[in-house]
C-alpha cells in the first residue's frame, strides 16, 4: 500500500499518540480494575501467584457478607451509607445557598471590604484542613455537637463554603451585567434582578457547585474520623477505615466497600463531566 | 410623615456633622453586605476562629492527663525548633509535595496534548483517566495498600511472573522506598486534575493563532514553543500553584497508607500534626507546628492568590 509522506506523518502520529493514551489509561485503570477482581473472588484466590486478573470461581460472597442488611457489618454499612449521603446532602446545598448571594456580591458590588472579605475566601484553600481540625473539635465538643450530623454539616463547611464561593463567583462574572440593567430599567429592584434574572440563568453553575461540594464531603476522611467517630455516627469513609483496622486481611471485602462506595460519584462524573470540567476550569481559563 | 422623612433627606442640616468616608462608604453599601453576611458569619465561626485559637493554643502547656492549659510563651516553638524530626519532616513534605506536582504536571500535560489532537475515541480515553481523581482518598489509600502488599502485592507478584525480580518489593516498609511509593500513588491520584485544567487551557487557544503560523511555515514544534506555551501560561501557573497546594495539604493518602511509618520515615507536616495532636495530645505542640506551616504557606499564599487573580483579570478582560 503506498501512503503519500504526508497521510503516512498522520498515520505514525495517530500511532504514536493511540499508544501513548493506552499506556496512560492503563496506568489510571489497572489499579481499579484489579479493585473489581480482588472484590468478586472467594478470599483463598486473592494471594495466587502468578496474580489472576480474571478469577476462576467469581463469587459476590464479600459484597453480601459486608453489606446485605442481614448480617451486623452490613446493617452498619447502610448505617453509614445512609450518614455520608444525609451529611454530604445537607452540606452542600447550605453552602450554595449561603455561597451564592455571597458570590454575587463578590462578583458585581463594590463596598468597604471587599477584597479583604475575597482574600479570606481564597486564602482558606491555602492551610491544610487537618489544622483546623484541632480548634473544630473542642468547639465542637463545647457546643456538644460531637457525634452529631449537625456537628459535622458545620465543620464541612470550612472547606465546602470557600470552594463554593469561588466557584460560584466565575459562574456570575461569565453573565454579562447589561442583563440586571435591563431587568432594573424594567422596574425590578436589585434583588430582585439578582433573585429572578441571575439565578435561573445561573442553575446549571449552582447545581455544578453542589455536587462539586457534595464530592467532596462524601470522600472527606479526617473531619469525620474525629468529629463522628461513634460507631451509628461513622461516615462511609470512616466505617471504611474500622473495617480495615478491623478485619485487616479481609481484602475481599474491604475492595468490595470500595467499589460501592466509588460508583456514586464515578456514575456522577460520568453524567455531569462537562459540569465538573467547567466548574474546575473556570476562573483559571479564558472562556 | 414619610413626606416629611423625605423632605429632610432631600436637604439635610447643613451644620451635621459628615460621618468619615470610610463609615459613609460602608453606610451607602450596606445593603449589600446583607449579601455576603452569611457567608461572613460562618466563615468565622469555622475559619476564622479555628486560626485564632490556633495560634493562641500554640502558646500554652496542654498536658494529657489534666484538662486545664498553661500558659508557657515560646516554648512549644522552641521545642519545635530543636526537635530530632524537623529536619526529616521538612525533607519528606518538600519530596513529597513537589515530587508529586512534579511528577503530575508532566503526566497531565502528556495526556492533555494528546487529547487535543481530538482523535476519534478521546473521550472514552479522558472519561478512564479522570476516575482516579474522582474516587475518595480513603478508597485510594486502602486500594493501594493491597497493590503494594509486601507479600502478595500485584505488582511485586507481575514483575516477579515477568522475571524481572526474585522476591516481593517491600514498597510501604523500606525505608528507601516509602517516600516514592507515596509519590507514585499520590500522582496516580492528582494527574487526572492537571489534565483537565491544562486540557481546557489548551482549547482556549485560538486556532487562528496556529493557522497564522502554519502560513509562516512555523512547524509543530515551533507552533508549540511559540503559540502553545505562551498561551498556556496562565493555566500552567494556577494548575501548578493548585497541584502544589493541594499535594501539600493532602494528608488522607499518607497517613492511611503509612500513618508516617516505618519510624517515622515518610512523616509528613501534616500527620505531624496530626500524631502529636490526636494520638499524643499534644495539642500545644501540634498548634505550634500548625502556625509555622500557616506563616510558610501564607508567603506562598501570596504568589496563589496573585495567579489566580492574573488568570480572572485576563478573562474579565476578554
Amino acid at each position: 500500500m503506498m501512503l503519500n509522506p504526508k497521510t503516512r506523518a498522520a498515520v505514525i502520529r495517530a500511532t504514536i499518540t493511540y499508544s501513548l493514551l493506552t499506556l496512560l489509561a492503563a496506568f489510571a485503570a489497572l489499579p481499579m480494575l484489579w479493585m473489581v477482581s480482588t472484590s468478586i473472588k472467594p478470599r483463598t484466590e486473592i494471594f495466587a501467584n502468578p496474580p489472576q486478573w480474571i478469577p476462576n470461581n467469581p463469587t459476590m460472597d464479600a459484597y453480601t457478607t459486608s453489606m446485605s442488611p442481614n448480617t451486623p457489618a452490613g446493617r452498619l454499612f447502610g448505617q453509614y451509607f445512609l450518614n455520608s449521603t444525609i451529611v454530604s446532602v445537607i452540606s452542600a446545598t447550605f453552602s450554595v445557598v449561603i455561597a451564592a448571594p455571597a458570590a454575587y456580591a463578590f462578583s458585581r458590588f463594590r463596598f468597604p471590604g471587599k477584597d479583604l472579605a475575597y482574600f479570606g475566601v481564597l486564602i482558606r484553600n491555602m492551610f491544610p484542613l487537618v489544622v483546623f481540625l484541632i480548634p473544630l473539635f473542642f468547639l465542637m465538643r463545647n457546643l456538644g455537637l460531637l457525634n452529631t450530623y449537625g456537628g459535622l454539616i458545620i465543620a464541612y463547611l470550612t472547606f465546602t463554603l470557600p470552594l463554593s464561593i469561588w466557584l460560584l463567583k466565575g459562574f456570575f462574572d461569565s453573565i454579562p451585567p447589561e442583563l440586571e440593567r435591563a431587568a432594573r430599567i424594567d422596574g425590578c429592584t436589585r434583588f430582585g434582578a439578582f433573585w429572578r434574572i441571575i439565578l435561573p440563568l445561573t442553575t446549571p453553575g449552582l447545581a455544578a457547585t453542589a455536587i462539586y461540594s457534595f464530592v467532596q464531603a462524601w470522600n472527606e476522611f479526617p473531619f469525620a474520623k474525629q468529629l463522628a467517630y461513634s460507631t451509628n455516627m461513622r461516615t462511609l469513609p470512616v466505617g471504611m477505615s474500622y473495617f480495615f483496622s478491623e478485619n485487616s486481611s479481609n481484602w475481599t471485602g474491604l475492595m468490595a466497600t470500595a467499589v460501592v462506595i466509588s460508583i456514586p460519584v464515578v456514575i456522577i462524573f460520568m453524567f455531569l463531566n462537562r459540569f465538573f470540567v467547567s466548574a474546575l476550569t473556570q476562573g483559571a481559563v479564558k472562556q | 410623615m414619610a413626606n416629611v422623612r423625605a423632605e429632610m433627606d432631600a436637604f439635610p442640616p447643613i451644620s451635621a456633622p459628615k460621618p468619615p468616608g470610610l463609615l459613609r462608604q460602608i453606610v451607602k453599601h450596606r445593603y449589600e453586605y446583607l449579601y455576603i453576611a452569611p457567608a461572613i458569619g460562618v466563615m468565622g465561626l469555622v475559619i476564622l476562629y479555628p486560626l485564632i485559637y490556633t495560634i493562641l493554643l500554640s502558646f500554652f502547656n496542654t498536658p494529657a492527663n489534666n484538662p486545664n492549659v498553661f500558659f508557657n510563651g515560646v516554648s512549644n516553638y522552641i521545642e519545635l525548633a530543636q526537635d530530632n524530626l524537623l529536619g526529616l519532616v521538612i525533607r519528606n513534605t518538600l519530596y513529597w509535595t513537589f515530587g508529586s506536582t512534579i511528577t503530575s504536571f508532566a503526566l497531565g500535560l502528556l495526556a492533555a496534548l494528546l487529547l487535543n489532537q481530538r482523535l476519534p475515541g478521546s473521550g472514552i480515553f479522558s472519561a478512564i483517566m479522570v476516575i482516579p481523581y474522582v474516587i475518595g482518598q480513603v478508597t485510594a489509600a486502602y486500594l493501594w495498600r493491597w497493590l503494594m502488599h509486601g507479600d502478595f502485592g500485584v505488582i511485586s507478584l507481575t514483575l516477579m511472573e515477568m522475571g524481572l525480580l526474585d522476591r516481593p518489593i517491600s514498597f510501604l516498609q523500606d525505608p528507601a522506598l516509602v517516600m516514592t511509593s507515596l509519590v507514585i500513588v499520590n500522582t496516580w491520584k492528582s494527574f487526572p486534575f492537571a489534565m483537565i485544567m491544562l486540557l481546557a487551557g489548551l482549547q482556549a487557544i485560538p486556532q487562528d493563532l496556529y493557522k497564522a503560523a502554519r502560513v509562516d511555515g512555523a512547524n509543530r514544534f515551533q507552533q508549540f514553543i511559540e503559540i502553545t506555551v505562551p498561551q498556556l501560561m496562565p493555566v500552567i501557573l494556577v494548575t501548578s500553584v493548585l497541584l502544589i497546594i493541594g499535594n501539600m495539604n493532602s494528608f488522607t493518602i499518607p497517613y492511611l497508607m503509612t500513618g508516617g511509618g516505618p519510624a517515622h520515615q515518610s512523616e509528613l507536616v501534616i500527620t505531624w500534626v496530626y500524631n502529636e495532636s490526636f494520638q499524643a495530645l499534644r495539642f500545644g505542640f501540634a498548634s505550634a507546628i500548625s502556625v509555622a506551616l500557616f506563616i510558610v504557606l501564607l508567603i506562598f499564599s501570596y504568589f496563589y492568590v496573585r495567579a489566580l487573580t492574573r488568570g480572572q483579570v485576563s478573562s474579565a478582560g476578554e
